[in-house]
């Protein structure tokens, strides 16, 4: 029996070691909610992002990337497809200055910058929404339900372009949380 | 519809342009982007998608294609063996330099992009970029001392007075902006360069929290345009235990040249390792256009040697059809002109050829035609003649005979030809006669000679009237014969028996009217002037009017026997035994010595017995006439079955001792007159040829060496039907 155990100790091991390697390289949507302040829903939502061996090492050898949070309300349907109400992207480009050893992390939709000393706190700063109007609640009909949801991908597109072509079929670079649904109310 | 635009679309020029065309374009892409790579990005995707698409068309065309070869080939189409040899040789052909060049290609690629990237550059840069490092943290250091520096000096600063020794220190240690800011982040006070700046910069999470830690914090930092700045963070030193900890947060600017250089040092760097690190997809990109275009070519390559082949083939493959046809009788066969090369040339040929083949073909046919007819209208009427014809080649051998000499002679001939005449002779005995008095003229190669052949046939006598008439060759030479012979046996009779009944009929006019008057008048003579003569006188006259009377009852009795002759009775046909009637005759003659043999087998003959008695009569007596005058007159009389010619018959002789025919005679025994005797009517031997003739049968005399004469009768047995059928009964009614 004591021999056993450390068997039996592998075999518990290999699928814990496998949700370890899932949760540590890939987006999840931790939390997201929406609030509203004066008619307008602001969003409020937490995601971790980690990257792939692959792709932590084409952003240090100064590779831009792009990130992209999809933020959409939706109008669930009996028998169709959801109907996409309201859809905004908030785009981020990562990069890596080697110079300084800062990881920028540059809002698209805003323009403004920020430099961070690691790529956790960048990553972190990515994945931190806070207080982010994102829709009238007037656009809205009255009476009927809708959904938020959210996702976050990194955009292989924005990728230069013989890698591009290579990202999109390895599953290195195949980063993209599931959508993260809620109850608009 | 839609397998016609299939088809044409498989196998037509369109598809090929185009596929050229996307080809062509791919290459220039290829090209074009291995020149430019920033342009080679945005085109890279396009080029694979059209190449993509293209290798996707070009495979179907081939497997379409190939699945058809394959197909005909094994159905064993013509020209598929061919197009198969073709196509193989051009696909080798093809890709044989392809592959080569592909491989060259391959590894020039290679080299060529390894020697974008070079060691030495990569040392460099990052040397220059670790030597910039450490001129910023030169310049770090310093301005951490001075900020430490300016932290001291604010120990004794209240919140009063901070903002305004903020700004002195600022300008004293040459900052963009001094923040001096307490727990929580409360922000104490601010200075800053910037007059509209109502805000100072916030200090970041890792500052903070470097100095919370205790620890004091300095970074570069990359500004959103261009240059850096320095932002340092420093704990003020706290005398008082339990007061509240105060920070500093310093930003300092770059000097421009220092931040040029920087920023230079930087992009290049950036640059240069982006570039590095997409070495090996760039590498593997450029590999697999290349690839992608080596497939479009070598599938292009395949593609056209099937379209080629095919189109090489094409009038090969028809021209063999049409030989296949030729060879099979279709001359109406015409192969589209191919084009004006040499093959076109072949097929225009082949079209002429069998042009001209089915010109001669229909000639031929129409002579033929004309032939056939002509011979089936000579056959008719050579069938329809009642003469009998022969055709005899140069050595005597058959070569046709019409259905009236087969008749004629009594042999199917149809069966005969290609034999030798002499064989028909052997085959068939009873036309042996015939033969034989053909072969001297046929021998002597007369040009047109006649002959009146009499034949013992299975009908009884047969007269033949033949003429023979020798076709001289194109060469001059004796050449085929034809005979044509009728059978006059009824007409020689019917002539005869005329002839004969005229001169029956004037004699007894002319000559038998008289004679009457004559006797009378001589008997009045003698009965009115015998008693008044003197007897010396009357018996001049008792002596001449008796030679009168006897010689006018002569004469009576001569023109009586010669009517008998002329005259035909009606016979009347009775089955006879020739054996029992000969021995009652020869009762009748004494003072001969009769040799007689009859043959027991002899078979009941059909015949009119009052005729045959007077023929045996006229025999037996024409050859005691003959021995009159010997010692001692032998006759002998043999009768004999006679089994011959695939017929029976009875035969009769009567043979003398006699002197024998006279030589002058020789051939005429039978006519009438014709007699060397003191006495008789020289009419016994025509009347015995006339009975037998009228019983269908044949009579010969001769001489025999030894003896005298003998005489033939043969007699056929047949019945009275048959008599009657062959004329006999009418040609002697006749009379």
């Amino acid at each position: 029996m004591r021999r056993l155990l450390p068997l039996f100790g592998w075999v518990l091991a290999l699928p814990v070691a496998a949700v370890v390697w899932a949760a540590g390289s890939g987006f999840v949507v931790d939390q997201a909610a929406t609030r509203l302040v004066d008619e307008v829903y602001h969003l409020e939502a937490h995601i971790s992002l980690q990257f792939t061996p692959a792709v932590r090492e084409a952003l240090d050898s100064g590779v831009p990337l792009t990130l992209e949070l999809d933020i959409e309300a939706v109008h669930p349907r009996a028998w169709l497809w959801s109907e996409t109400v309201a859809s905004l992207n908030q785009r981020y480009r990562l990069r890596y200055h080697a110079l300084s050893g800062q990881y920028l992390v540059t809002n698209l939709n805003s323009n403004v910058q920020a430099s961070y000393g690691t790529l956790r706190a960048a990553l972190r700063a990515i994945g931190t929404v806070d207080d982010l109007p994102i829709l009238d609640r007037r656009l809205l009909k009255v009476g009927e339900h809708y959904d938020g949801r959210l996702r976050a991908r990194l955009d292989l597109g924005a990728l230069p372009s013989p890698l591009r072509v290579w990202a999109q079929v390895s599953s290195d670079w195949r980063l993209s949380s599931d959508w993260y649904t809620w109850s608009l109310q | 519809m839609v397998v016609a635009v299939v088809k044409r679309l498989t196998t037509g020029m369109l598809p090929a342009v185009v596929l050229f065309a996307l080809l062509l374009v791919s290459l220039y892409l290829l090209s074009y982007s291995t020149e430019q790579a920033a342009r080679f990005q945005s085109l890279y995707e396009w080029m694979l998608l059209i190449n993509a698409v293209g290798l996707l068309v070009l495979v179907t065309l081939i497997s379409i294609n190939l699945f058809r070869l394959v197909r005909q080939y094994r159905g064993g189409v013509p020209g598929a063996r061919l197009t198969v040899r073709m196509f193989v040789m051009f696909v080798v052909l093809s890709v044989l330099p392809v592959s080569i060049v592909y491989y060259f290609s391959l590894q020039f690629l290679q080299r060529g992009i390894d020697s974008w990237f070079d060691v030495k550059i990569e040392q460099a840069l990052q040397n220059s970029l670790e030597l910039s490092q450490a001129a910023l943290d030169l310049r770090k250091r310093e301005l951490l001392k001075r900020t430490e520096e300016a932290a001291s000096e604010l120990v004794d600063s209240n919140e009063d007075n901070a903002a305004l020794m903020l700004n002195d220190l600022r300008t004293k240690v040459d900052a963009n902006e001094l923040t001096l800011f307490g727990q929580n982040n409360r922000i104490i006070a601010f200075s800053s360069t910037d007059p509209t700046a109502v805000v100072p910069h916030r200090p970041g999470d890792q500052l903070l929290l470097q100095l919370r830690q205790g620890r004091t914090y300095i970074a570069l930092e990359p500004l959103r345009d261009s240059g850096l700045q320095v932002r340092v963070g420093v704990e003020l030193p706290n005398d008082a235990a339990g007061a509240e900890p105060r920070y500093l947060q310093a930003l300092f600017p770059v000097e421009p040249r220092l931040n040029a250089l920087a920023d230079a040092v930087q992009s290049s760097f950036a640059q240069y390792k982006t570039l590095a690190y997409q070495r090996t997809p760039l590498k593997k990109s450029f590999m697999l256009s290349l690839s992608l275009v080596l497939m479009l070519s070598l599938l292009s390559a395949v593609w056209a040697a099937f379209f080629s082949s095919r189109r090489l083939v094409a009038p090969i493959r028809d021209l063999a059809e049409g030989t296949r046809a030729v060879a099979e009788g279709d001359y109406a066969k015409r192969l589209p002109v191919a084009g004006r090369d040499e093959l076109g040339f072949l097929v225009r040929s082949f079209n002429d050829m069998t042009r001209k083949i089915a010109q001669a073909s229909n000639e031929a046919l129409r002579s033929r035609t004309q032939v056939e007819e002509q011979r089936a209208y000579l056959e008719a009427v050579l069938g329809n003649l009642s003469s009998g014809v022969l055709t005899l080649d140069s050595d005597n051998v058959l070569y046709t005979a019409n259905a009236a000499a087969s008749q004629i002679l009594g042999v199917d001939l149809s069966g005969c030809q290609g034999q030798r005449l002499v064989k028909l002779a052997v085959d068939h005995p009873h036309v042996k006669r015939f033969v034989d008095s053909l072969a001297p003229h046929l021998a002597a190669g007369q040009a047109d000679w006649r002959e009146e052949v009499i034949l013992f046939a299975v009908g009884g006598r047969q007269v033949l009237m033949c003429r023979g008439t020798n076709l001289v060759d194109e060469k001059g030479g004796r050449g085929d014969h034809v005979i044509v012979f009728d059978d006059v046996t009824a007409l020689i009779q019917a002539q005869r028996d005329a002839a004969w009944g005229e001169v029956a009929r004037r004699l007894a006019h002319e000559i038998k009217n008289p004679l009457t008057p004559i006797q009378l008048s001589a008997e009045r003579l003698r009965h009115k002037f015998l008693k008044t003569m003197a007897p010396s006188d009357a018996e001049v006259l008792e002596r001449s009017t008796h030679t009168i009377v006897q010689q006018v009852e002569a004469m009576k009795e001569m023109v009586n026997a010669f009517s008998e002759y002329a005259r035909a009775p009606q016979i009347k046909l009775l089955p006879l035994d020739l054996n029992a009637l000969t021995k009652e005759v020869l009762d009748l003659y004494t003072g001969v010595e009769v040799h007689a043999h009859y043959d027991p087998s002899a078979p009941m003959i059909e015949a009119d017995s009052g005729r045959l008695r007077q023929l045996l009569h006229n025999l037996v007596k024409n050859a005691l006439e003959a021995m009159h005058g010997m010692e001692r007159p032998r006759l002998d009389i043999h009768t004999r079955c006679m089994e011959e010619n695939g017929g029976r018959g009875v035969e009769l002789m009567v043979r003398d001792y006699g002197p024998g025919f006279p030589n002058e005679c020789e051939g005429r025994y039978f006519e009438p007159y014709v007699t060397t005797k003191p006495k008789g009517t020289g009419l016994g031997l025509a009347i015995v040829k006339k009975i037998v003739e009228e019983h269908g049968g044949i009579a010969v005399a001769e001489n025999e060496a030894g003896c005298g004469a003998r005489v033939l009768i043969r007699l056929p047995v047949i019945t009275r039907e048959e008599l009657q059928a062959e004329g006999v009964d009418a040609g002697a009614s006749k009379a």
